[in-house]
């Protein structure tokens, strides 16, 4: 999926090293484009964003040393800017009025794997598209990302407490879609035993 | 993170649990982990739990969210302004730059117009410009307001060779083109096509006029479609938005798609398209004629790109994943399954 970083990238950043701030930003540059690319599909304004939060780390690299994650810290500001450019070109483009509230994580962007049985995961798939904007955005920060909970909330601004609630309601949501029955004919036709 | 304090509660746990449960969420995120030993072991002192664990275990895996990635050569030039803004902000700049409103602005830059076999008319009485493309040819021009456009091939555009501040910017488009609007103040700019009309601030969008049809797809921004003679009340798209007018049904569909998948033809690619679409598609842009013996594979998607650099090794490519003969006859091409 994605090449490594070395553990004390940061650290060179702020040092100045300008070869680790290209590596660091070619890295960067892919994940965020995957997840602000799931709140719109204005490209343009989604590398404007992009690359504003990225500069954002060269013009701030003294201060980096005392993020204590930086890595969260970026998703964060990502966000935030992203949010804040998509609110703002509704609102001057606005020929009719402007809708009101954050950008939705796109429902079609949670799927369920093919080599699911097709009566399932159509049944899976509806749930889906029951779930909430920040369900999926927290599903997707946590299992595609793999953050921690900590981080999930620390980036999408909301407390731990939360976002257990969050997770736990989609998933359970889920859940709820399947019967115990059904579930051994997904284990046999996945292999598993 | 030690899960021994928790190995009696995970003993009375349901599935439902096990899916919320964090250390079980990690040992699915990370099964090569030190956490994995643990679990394995504690699998194997609770024997009951082994179905409750893999109905848990299948529920997480079974989720998964699309990739979309960008292409390398837009982050090495993300990377390239990024490095210049940065070495502009070292430098104390005495010229105060022009404020770029980002969600409007074009960002592609140093690509050499293609010189082709199209053709400039300058109409003296109305000063106005035209260009065509023919067959196999496309052609990128820069409007009197800086806005681009990609024509397609086998397309025509038309418009007044100096636009007035205040007034509307218009231009008349039979064909395909790829426009990227730059914000003018309050002045709109409309590109006519014969059955709609599309007006925008600043933006970018795709519209297809082929085969009687006319298709727009949105990409960033918001823009107004207007039909001619009133034969739909206007419409508003936002980007992924996609829409296909039928003249002679009235008939209007209204869809969403990833645009950059519809527009990838300017990078001379299709992406992710049936082979009726592809078919279609190098019909309407290289003056081919298709005849496909099993009509059951007009239906068929074929997954990734296919590049259109070359026309030969594009039909090549096709009849590998269509597992079909080619056979040409001066435009004509007759696909027949092996």
């Amino acid at each position: 999926m994605y090449n490594s970083l070395e553990k004390d990238i940061w650290t060179q950043i702020s040092s100045g090293d300008q070869d680790a701030y290209a590596r660091l930003y070619v890295f960067y540059y892919k994940r965020l484009y995957n997840y602000g690319r799931k709140f719109s599909s204005d490209i343009i304004v989604l590398e404007d964003a992009i690359q504003e939060a990225l500069v954002a780390i060269w013009t701030g690299r003294q201060r980096l040393s005392q993020i204590e994650k930086p890595h969260t810290w970026l998703f964060s500001a990502f966000r935030y800017i992203l949010f804040k450019k998509v609110k703002q070109g509704r609102k001057i483009l606005s020929l009719t009025t402007a809708e009101a509230g954050e950008p939705d994580f796109g429902a079609d962007q949670l799927l369920i794997r093919r080599e699911i049985e097709s009566a399932v995961r159509h049944r899976l798939e509806q749930a889906l598209q029951t779930l909430t904007s920040r369900q999926r955005e927290a599903i997707f920060l946590r299992f595609y990302e793999g953050l921690s909970y900590e981080e999930v909330a620390a980036i999408m601004g909301i407390s731990v407490k939360a976002t257990y609630k969050i997770m736990s309601r989609a998933l359970l949501q889920l859940k709820e879609t399947l019967s115990l029955p059904i579930l051994t004919i997904l284990l046999l036709l996945r292999g598993l035993s | 993170m030690t899960n021994g304090n928790n190995s009696g509660r995970y003993a009375r746990y349901g599935v439902q649990d096990f899916i919320c449960d964090p250390f079980f969420q990690d040992w699915i995120l990370h099964p090569e982990a030190a956490a994995a030993a643990w679990w394995e072991e504690w699998m194997t002192s609770h024997p009951e739990k082994t179905e409750t664990i893999s109905d848990a275990r299948v529920l997480l895996q079974s989720l998964y969210f699309e990739e979309q990635l960008p292409a390398d050569d837009k982050v090495q030039q993300s990377l390239a302004e990024a490095q210049e803004k940065i070495a502009a902000f070292a430098t104390t700049a005495r010229v105060r730059r022009m404020p770029r409103i980002w969600w409007a602005a074009a960002s592609i830059a140093g690509i050499v117009l293609c010189a082709g076999i199209g053709y400039l008319i300058t109409s003296s009485r109305h000063t106005q410009l035209s260009y065509a493309t023919a067959y196999g040819e496309m052609q990128k021009l820069y409007l009197p307001d800086s806005s681009m456009l990609i024509l397609n091939a086998h397309s025509s555009v038309r418009y007044s060779k100096e636009w007035q501040p205040g007034q509307a910017r218009e231009i008349w488009l039979d064909g395909e083109a790829f426009f990227d609007v730059r914000s003018a103040g309050a002045s709109t700019f409309q590109v006519h096509t014969k059955d709609l009309t599309v007006e925008v601030l600043g933006t970018a969008f795709d519209i297809r006029g082929r085969r009687g049809k006319t298709e727009v797809v949105l990409q960033s921004g918001k823009i107004r479609v207007r039909f001619t003679a009133g034969a739909h009340t206007d419409l508003v798209m936002t980007p992924g938005d996609r829409i296909i007018f039928d003249p002679a049904t009235s008939a209007l569909a209204h869809t969403t798609i990833a645009p950059e998948k519809y527009t990838s033809w300017k990078d001379r690619r299709l992406t992710d398209a049936t082979t009726a679409e592809i078919l279609q598609y190098l019909e309407d842009n290289y003056h081919k004629t298709f005849i496909l013996e099993d009509e059951t594979l007009a239906k068929r998607k074929i997954g990734g790109v296919i590049l259109l650099d070359n026309m030969d090794d594009a039909l090549f490519a096709l009849s590998t994943v269509l597992n079909a003969n080619l056979i040409q006859h001066q435009d004509t091409i007759i696909i027949r399954p092996r």
